[in-house]
């Protein structure tokens, strides 16, 4: 039942929108939803805990802890990018940036963005979870090409010709699992999709055909999820849509496709050992990792800054889960937490700089404390909690990787991990404090920061601040158990 | 060995026929025409699908075959046309390729498809060749978008791409 109320109030509420006219009754709509998912959100997860997972609808449906967590992180962002919409939008709006109709357009799309991205983590039928991959892809594309400026049609079109080519590679690899498993399934064939019914029976599938549908599945989500070489799309992507957009994609799809991804490497562990699809995920994480490191150093424009971290970041996820064992599960999951809590506090303090001076350009930008004091400052502390230094939490997570990595021999793949992470230190330190504490310019406008934006960023600095001290009780138990999940498996 | 049952063999004729429509469209560079081809294409892959029906008896796949014929076959190429005459976007294609080269490289990736399918059918006579096919097909539409400069024809390509993508649905 709670599943199918997750999922039916943002599809009701983004139908709702499309009819509702009022600029404020749209905002309020689409806060008070993201508060409701939420509360829905949590709830699940205690359910899970106590009982195990939950399944509805003649198991169309299911959930375990590895869904509540993508559950969790996705409700978590729709709720501080819809605070942080509210004032953002209105900016633009009053500047004339953007029309009504765009202002509408922004709030209608997004409950069907968020829709689908609960329903990846909820369907049990991997077609169906498919289909819902590719439904986050359309509804963002419209979010991408937003301000109908020529760069986001541009950026538009690359993402979703990008995406298009790797979710075809998806079904492709999705179908090759039913093929693999058909004949292992025997009478529970006519559930042949299912996700709790493969797992149950992965040990007898088809070697050769599991294997070539693992390796068309990682590069299809892994598209999605912006691993190197198939990453083009994301820095256009990300600095083009609107910066609630670019948070909703930054820290809510890419769980989405990582959990794909994770679904498939649960099940071609059991067919297959760990070995082959471990190697092949340590190999685009290390990729991606290092693949982002020269670009964040030599980047000029702080919201691309942004998806190159989002690249590393999604190399750290797919490496950790490739490290493999109980310690490497956990840290890719613990990772997908830390950063989803992270990362829209980057994207918030980076959009406010950007409508604040009118550009994405750093040599543009020197000096932000000067005329934005709380959003410079939090700019300079997410930057230190993004890059992995302690106190912050994802230093533990890539510190849970790194010793997953030793522990499983994979050296040379930790020192590589070690130079990437390094490199990306450096340069978003250099730019950042460049960017936060130069010199300030002398034409900078005089700087309010509005009580909408500010809020939702200090919304986001509770759980960034406190997971690097404490990590509360049940979100631990929840995370230990989906890491059993994919960990216990091999 | 037995020989194929007419079935089998005509469903591999028509994958067989959807690979040369393919290649067709690689080698020649009008706009135009390469929906056309696109058209053609979707046609086949319908009718496959209505093959397979019925020689193997799996009635929900008629429904398949008449929205692929509705769809592919004939609205998207209307569409298309429309689009193409009302923007009035230049006939020819300028691929970065020319096509002889590129017809070389789509025989590289027919044999790619053959080599990858190969461990996956031994054994299974029925259908060794539509999955080789079918895999050949994506590549080969992943080629021409990669070859191709406009939207119109990147769109094109993609669509043939999911065309094989289909045809693999078959297998």
């Amino acid at each position: 039942m709670i599943l199918l109320i997750l999922l039916l109030l943002p599809l009701l509420a983004g139908l709702a929108c499309f009819a509702i006219r009022s600029p404020r009754v749209l905002e309020w709509v689409n806060v008070s939803l993201a508060v409701f998912l939420c509360a829905l959100a949590a709830v699940l997860g205690q359910r899970i805990i106590a009982h195990g997972p939950i399944n509805a609808f003649d198991d169309f449906l299911y959930a375990d802890a590895l869904s509540a967590l993508v559950v969790g992180l996705t409700a978590f962002v729709s709720l501080v990018s819809a605070i942080y919409a509210v004032g953002y939008f209105r900016r633009d709006l009053a500047s004339h940036r953007i029309t009504a109709a765009q202002f509408h357009r922004y709030y209608a799309l997004t409950p069907l963005f968020i829709f689908a991205m609960l329903l990846v983590a909820l369907a049990n039928n991997l077609g169906v979870m498919w289909v819902a991959i590719e439904g986050t892809t359309l509804a963002s594309v419209l979010l991408i090409a937003f301000y109908n400026e020529k760069t986001s049609l541009e950026a538009a079109w690359k993402y979703i010709i990008i995406g298009s080519v790797g979710i075809t590679l998806a079904l492709f690899g999705t179908i090759l699992t039913y093929y693999a498993a058909s004949e292992a399934l025997g009478p529970h064939a006519g559930h042949g999709l299912h996700w709790s019914v493969l797992i149950a029976h992965a040990g007898q599938f088809k070697v050769e055909a599991m294997r070539l549908a693992f390796v068309l599945v990682l590069v299809g989500y892994g598209t999605k999820a912006g691993l190197a070489p198939m990453h083009t799309w994301k820095p256009d992507a990300y600095a083009e849509a609107p910066v609630p957009a670019a948070a909703l994609l930054g820290a809510g799809v890419i769980n989405c496709a990582l959990y794909g991804i994770i679904r498939f490497h649960a099940l071609a562990a059991q067919c297959l050992g760990h070995d082959f699809s471990g190697n092949l995920l340590v190999f685009f994480g290390v990729a991606s990792i290092l693949i982002a490191a020269p670009f964040v150093i030599v980047q000029r424009n702080f919201r691309r800054l942004l998806a190159y971290s989002s690249i590393d970041h999604a190399g750290i996820m797919v490496a950790a889960l490739g490290f493999g064992g109980k310690l490497g599960a956990l840290a890719a999951l613990l990772h997908m937490l830390f950063h989803a809590v992270t990362k829209p506090l980057a994207f918030f303090c980076a959009g406010n700089v950007q409508q604040h001076f009118g550009t994405p350009y750093l040599r543009k930008v020197t000096g932000a404390i000067h005329t934005l004091p709380w959003t410079a400052a939090l700019f300079l502390m997410v930057t230190f909690a993004m890059t992995g230094s302690p106190p912050f939490s994802i230093f533990q997570s890539e510190f849970t990787a790194l010793s997953a990595a030793l522990a499983a021999g994979h050296t040379w793949a930790a020192v590589l991990f070690v130079i990437g992470v390094v490199a990306i230190f450096a340069g978003f330190l250099v730019h950042i404090s460049k960017l936060t504490l130069g010199t300030p310019r002398h034409d900078a406008p005089p700087g309010r920061e509005c009580p909408w934006k500010l809020g939702a960023m200090l919304l986001v600095c509770v759980p960034v601040l406190a997971f690097g001290f404490v990590l509360p009780e049940p979100i631990y138990r929840l995370i230990e158990e989906a890491a059993l999940l994919i960990g216990g498996a091999s | 060995m037995n020989p194929p049952d007419p079935g089998t063999q005509i469903i591999t004729l028509l994958a067989a026929a959807m690979l040369v429509v393919q290649l067709l469209m690689v080698a020649q560079r009008m706009l135009l025409t390469n929906i056309h081809l696109f058209a053609l294409q979707s046609l086949l892959l319908g009718l496959a699908a209505a093959a397979i029906a019925f020689f193997q008896d799996v009635p929900h796949l008629y429904f398949m075959a008449m929205l692929t014929i509705a769809g592919k076959g004939i609205a998207l190429p209307w569409f298309l046309h429309r689009l193409v005459r009302r923007i009035g976007i230049e006939q020819e294609m300028h691929p970065w390729i020319n096509p002889p080269t590129a017809m070389i490289l789509c025989g590289a990736f027919t044999l790619v498809g053959y080599l990858v399918a190969r461990p996956l059918v031994l054994g299974a006579r029925q259908g060794a060749n539509v999955l080789s096919i079918a895999i050949a097909l994506v590549l080969i539409g992943f080629f021409l978008l990669i070859n191709r400069r406009r939207a119109v024809t990147q769109v094109l390509a993609l669509l043939c791409a999911e065309n094989g993508l289909l045809d693999q649905l078959r297998g």
